[in-house]
């Protein structure tokens, strides 16, 4: 088959991931501690093209690189700060500046999360409903006496009677080498260390929402949808010269 | 069908949910004690799309992790009936219902007079009985000098919840108390004040700027499943 159909072939599925992307992002436009995805594209390779030799020994001759394909090369998040919204709840936080509340599941696996809507379980601990547990800064979990308690810029927790903690607040020891899983909640495999916390506001009663730009979004999947469009308008255009090669040319009479 | 379809259709499932939340705000402006609640979102789990290359996450949409109860204070307002009262300060009124003697939780203080054969209780709107700090019906005695039913505010039971964000509504001002609430205790520093009812705290300002947020980003996720029909329909015609 002619190069360009696959190349055609390769941006076509490439928007459509570009596309998946984008979706993903509108979709949790209003998802607190959200951060939006995008792809970044790369030609694939600066292809070495080859020619087989007619000369005996069968070898091929480098005649010069080309790239015929279009493909994602990875994904990137952009972890800039979101707008934050009062919600009046003593057990939402929001984190205003660097650094992720650090959780630990029951499997005492470390995530990192921007999303603060926290929940006091049934024994008063802090938690991050359905994810784990808000760890404090020696990595244990936080017991509040009752809903009605105060933390600060720094991240202590106080109340009126015995509770004395602090939030651990967490930055990965690597800045991009953490991922997605679900409920605005990243894990890592370099692990996480303690932020230096001269960046960090710790707001109560506050969460921080998504950053989804919806006006870079919606531009991005006009781009796409065209780019898409495009492409198969070459595949067809690819598909109509074999269709050419196929029946007409060699035709008798 | 490609993925994103979905993710945008689970976007426009989720912000109904939220604008239904937002309606069920508006629609208890007036509500005595009403507290606001808010949808809590949450995204869903992450897959790579990108085969055996380096890694590309693509998330699967979006849904709504529950509903989160706001206890802001409502405002007291004037009401100068001697029945009605209001709390000033985090606690809870205990109801005991009149049928299955079941226990709820409220603030709304717009009690009445309820006769029970012979003996007068304190009753609330619903006619269910007002509990004191032992759980016990509030029974009401004649004034000496008026011969009106009166009753000693100070005696209602005032409860304070360690986490009331656990409390389910049930309707009618009631919230009943799970396992997840923690300690209900007597509460120390909470005022009654009789001859007020607390407002609702629904902040109509607020609520208009979320039905708003909710019906753009409903909007925005139609355009996508529009999209995504656009390009399903250009790789049909491939051919």
């Amino acid at each position: 088959m002619v190069r360009g159909f696959y190349a055609a072939a390769s941006g076509a599925l490439s928007q459509q991931k570009n596309i998946n992307i984008i979706s993903n992002n509108i979709a949790n436009a209003t998802t607190p501690g959200f951060k939006s995805q995008a792809v970044v594209g790369m030609a694939f390779g600066e292809q070495m093209m080859a020619r087989l030799s007619s000369d005996e020994n069968g070898g091929a001759t480098a005649i010069g690189s080309n790239t015929y394909m279009k493909v994602i090369d990875s994904d990137y998040m952009d972890i800039s700060q979101g707008s934050l919204s009062a919600t009046g709840r003593s057990v939402d936080l929001a984190i205003n500046g660097e650094g992720f509340f650090l959780i630990k599941d029951e499997k005492n696996t470390e995530m990192i999360t921007r999303n603060g809507q926290f929940a006091m379980d049934k024994d008063g601990y802090l938690e991050l409903p359905g994810v784990g547990f808000v760890m404090n800064e020696s990595k244990n979990k936080i017991k509040l006496n009752s809903s009605v308690f105060t933390v600060d810029g720094q991240g202590n927790i106080s109340d009126n009677k015995s509770l004395k903690e602090k939030l651990y607040i967490a930055k990965p020891t690597e800045s991009t080498a953490f991922e997605k899983i679900n409920d605005s909640v990243f894990i890592s495999s370099k692990g996480f260390g303690l932020a230096d916390g001269k960046q960090t506001a710790v707001v109560q009663g506050a969460i921080e929402k998504s950053n989804v730009d919806m006006a870079q979004e919606m531009s991005r999947i006009i781009a796409g949808q065209s780019n898409f469009q495009s492409c198969s308008q070459i595949i067809k255009i690819y598909d109509r010269i074999n269709e050419i090669t196929a029946n007409q040319i060699g035709r008798i009479g | 069908m490609i993925r994103g379809f979905y993710a945008a259709a689970s976007g426009l499932v989720a912000q109904q949910t939220n604008l239904n939340i937002i309606a069920n705000n508006m629609a208890n402006v007036s509500t005595t004690a009403f507290k606001s609640q808010q949808a809590s979102f949450a995204d869903l789990l992450y897959e790579n799309i990108n085969g055996m290359m380096e890694p590309v996450s693509c998330g699967s949409g979006v849904r709504i992790g529950g509903t989160a109860t706001d206890f802001t204070q409502g405002d007291l307002s004037k009401t100068d009936i001697k029945m009605d009262c209001a709390l000033l300060g985090p606690g809870f009124f205990a109801i005991e219902d009149k049928q299955t003697a079941a226990i709820s939780y409220t603030r709304d203080g717009s009690f009445r007079i309820g006769l029970d054969g012979t003996s007068t209780y304190l009753v609330n709107s619903a006619g269910d009985y007002v509990l004191d700090e032992g759980n016990k019906k509030i029974a009401l005695t004649k004034d000496a000098l008026s011969g009106e039913l009166v009753y000693d505010p100070s005696k209602i039971g005032i409860f304070s919840i360690s986490n009331p964000y656990a409390l389910r509504q049930i309707g009618g001002n009631n919230y009943i108390a799970g396992a997840e609430v923690g300690k209900i205790e007597k509460s120390l520093n909470t005022e009654i004040h009789s001859g007020y009812l607390e407002t609702s705290s629904v902040d109509i300002s607020r609520e208009m700027v979320k039905v708003i947020e909710a019906s753009k980003a409903f909007s925005f996720n139609s355009r996508i499943i529009q999209t995504a029909d656009e390009i399903e329909k250009t790789i049909n015609q491939l051919r």
